[in-house]
C-alpha cells in the first residue's frame, strides 16, 4: 500500500500549500491608513458603546477586509522567484493560480535572453557576429579579442528560440561557428550556425 | 518606422561583401536594392506593421539575401514569405503569442512544418512561450526527422516536463548524429530512450505507443560558454 502522506509530491504540495505569503508591510500601512480614513469616531471612543455606529462599523471592517484579501491575492498570486529571475514552478495543488503563474512564465520566457558568442580564430583584427538577431548587422555586435589573441567573444540578447548566425571576420570573411550545427535558409539557401537558446 | 528606415538603410548602403559558406570565403560585389524592391519591401514591412505583427524577421531576411548577393526578386519573394508566415503563425499560435513565438512559428512553417503542428505544441504548453520547442522542432525536421515524428516526439516531451536544456541537446544530439551518418530517425530513438528514465511518466505513457518510441537522451553536447 502506498501512504499519500509519504508520497513526494504529495509532501511538497502539502509544504507549498503551508507556506503563507510574506506579509507586505507597505500594504498593510495603506489598508490600516484607509480603514482610519473611514473611521468616524475619535480613537479613544468605543464604538461598540454606540450601537447606532455598528452598522457603519460594519462597513468599515467589510472595507478594510476586503483591501486585505485583495492585497493577499495579490501578493499570493505573484510566483515566487529564482535568483535568475524566472517564475519558480508552483506546485499542482494550487490550481486557482495556474493561470497568473503562466502568465508570468510567459512573460519572463519571452523576454531577450544573453547569450555569450566565441569564436577561435587566429591572426584577425576584427571579428563581429551576424545573425537574424541583429538583422546580420556586422556593426551591431563586435567582438572582443582575448589576452592571447585567439579567442573572440561578445554577449548579446536573443530573444528565445532557433536563430542563425556566422561571423565576419576582418569585414570580409563570412565563417560558420564550428562548435554549432550548421543549418540551411529555406528562403535564400544561405548556410549559417544554428543556435537554439531559451531559459532552462 | 524603424524597420523601414532600416529597408531604406539596406536600400541605399551596400552590405557587407560576404558570401555564406563553411570555410570562411572572401568578399564578393557589394548589393544593394534597387529603390522599386525597396518600395516594394517597405510596404510588405509597412503591411506586416500595421497587422502587429513583428517585422524585424522580415528586415533581417532582406539583410541577408544582400548579404549573400541573392537576386533582388528571390529576396522581394523571401520577404513576402515570411510575411506571410508571421501572420499564420500568430493565428496557430494564438490567443496571444509574444514576438519570440511568432518569429519561432514562423521559422518552423519555413522548413515545412505545417500549422497544425504549432496549435498542437501551443495546446501543450498554454500559456508559456513554446519558441524554444518550435526551434528543437525546426531542427529535428532539418536534420531529416519527418515533421509529424518530431511534433509527436517534442509534444511528448512537453507533456512529460522535458526541459528547455534537454530540448536543445536532443536537437543538438540527433544533428551531430546525423552529421556522422546516422539516419534521423534511429538516431531519434536512440537519443530519446534514455529520456524515459528521467523524464515523468504519466500523461505520456499512451503517446510514446502512439509516437512509436520510448524516450533517452545522449552525452551532453559540449556548449559554447
Amino acid at each position: 500500500m502506498n501512504d499519500p502522506e509519504r508520497d513526494p509530491v504529495v509532501i511538497r504540495a502539502i509544504d507549498e500549500l503551508r507556506r503563507l505569503p510574506r506579509v507586505d508591510a507597505a500594504r498593510v500601512q495603506r489598508i490600516v491608513a484607509a480603514a482610519a480614513a473611514l473611521r468616524v469616531t475619535p480613537p479613544g471612543d468605543d464604538p461598540l458603546a454606540h450601537p447606532r455606529l455598528w452598522p457603519r462599523l460594519w462597513r468599515v471592517a467589510g472595507v478594510a477586509a476586503a483591501a486585505a484579501i485583495v492585497g493577499f491575492v495579490i501578493h499570493g498570486f505573484v510566483p515566487p522567484r529564482t535568483g535568475n529571475g524566472v517564475a519558480a514552478p508552483i506546485a499542482a495543488a494550487r490550481p486557482v493560480k495556474t493561470l497568473a503563474v503562466n502568465t508570468a512564465l510567459h512573460e519572463s520566457s519571452a523576454l531577450p535572453i544573453p547569450h555569450q558568442f566565441v569564436l577561435n580564430v587566429r591572426g584577425a583584427k576584427r571579428v563581429s557576429v551576424v545573425g537574424d538577431f541583429n538583422e546580420w548587422n556586422r556593426a551591431s555586435a563586435p567582438m572582443e579579442r582575448s589576452a592571447d589573441g585567439t579567442l573572440w567573444s561578445t554577449t548579446i540578447s536573443v530573444l528565445p528560440g532557433r536563430h542563425m548566425y556566422g561571423y565576419i571576420v576582418d569585414d570580409s570573411l563570412f565563417m560558420l561557428d564550428p562548435s554549432e550545427p550548421k543549418g540551411r535558409d529555406p528562403d535564400l539557401g544561405a548556410e549559417g550556425s544554428v543556435v537554439i537558446v531559451g531559459r532552462p | 518606422m524603424s524597420a523601414r528606415i532600416a529597408i531604406a538603410g539596406v536600400a541605399l548602403v551596400a552590405a557587407a561583401s560576404v558570401g555564406a559558406a563553411q570555410q570562411p570565403s572572401s568578399a564578393a560585389s557589394p548589393a544593394a536594392l534597387d529603390s522599386a524592391s525597396a518600395a516594394q519591401v517597405a510596404r510588405i514591412v509597412d503591411d506586416a506593421q500595421s497587422k502587429g505583427l513583428p517585422v524585424e524577421r522580415i528586415v533581417a531576411k532582406v539583410k541577408l539575401g544582400l548579404l549573400i548577393h541573392t537576386s533582388t526578386p528571390r529576396i522581394v519573394s523571401a520577404a513576402r514569405a515570411v510575411a506571410e508566415r508571421l501572420e499564420l503563425a500568430r493565428a496557430a499560435l494564438a490567443p496571444s503569442p509574444s514576438a519570440a513565438d511568432i518569429e519561432a512559428g514562423e521559422d518552423a512553417l519555413s522548413v515545412g512544418i505545417h500549422a497544425d503542428a504549432l496549435e498542437k505544441l501551443r495546446a501543450v504548453n498554454p500559456g508559456q512561450s513554446i519558441a524554444v520547442p518550435l526551434g528543437v522542432l525546426e531542427q529535428l525536421v532539418a536534420s531529416g526527422v519527418s515533421t509529424k515524428r518530431a511534433t509527436d516526439m517534442v509534444t511528448q516531451l512537453i507533456r512529460r516536463g522535458v526541459t528547455n536544456v534537454q530540448l536543445v541537446a536532443l536537437g543538438n544530439d540527433v544533428d551531430s548524429d546525423v552529421g556522422r551518418g546516422a539516419r534521423a530517425d534511429a538516431s531519434l530513438d536512440a537519443r530519446m530512450n534514455g529520456l524515459t528514465a528521467i523524464l515523468a511518466p504519466g500523461a505520456s505513457a499512451t503517446s510514446a505507443a502512439e509516437a512509436g518510441s520510448s524516450l533517452p537522451t545522449g552525452p551532453k553536447r559540449p556548449k559554447t560558454p
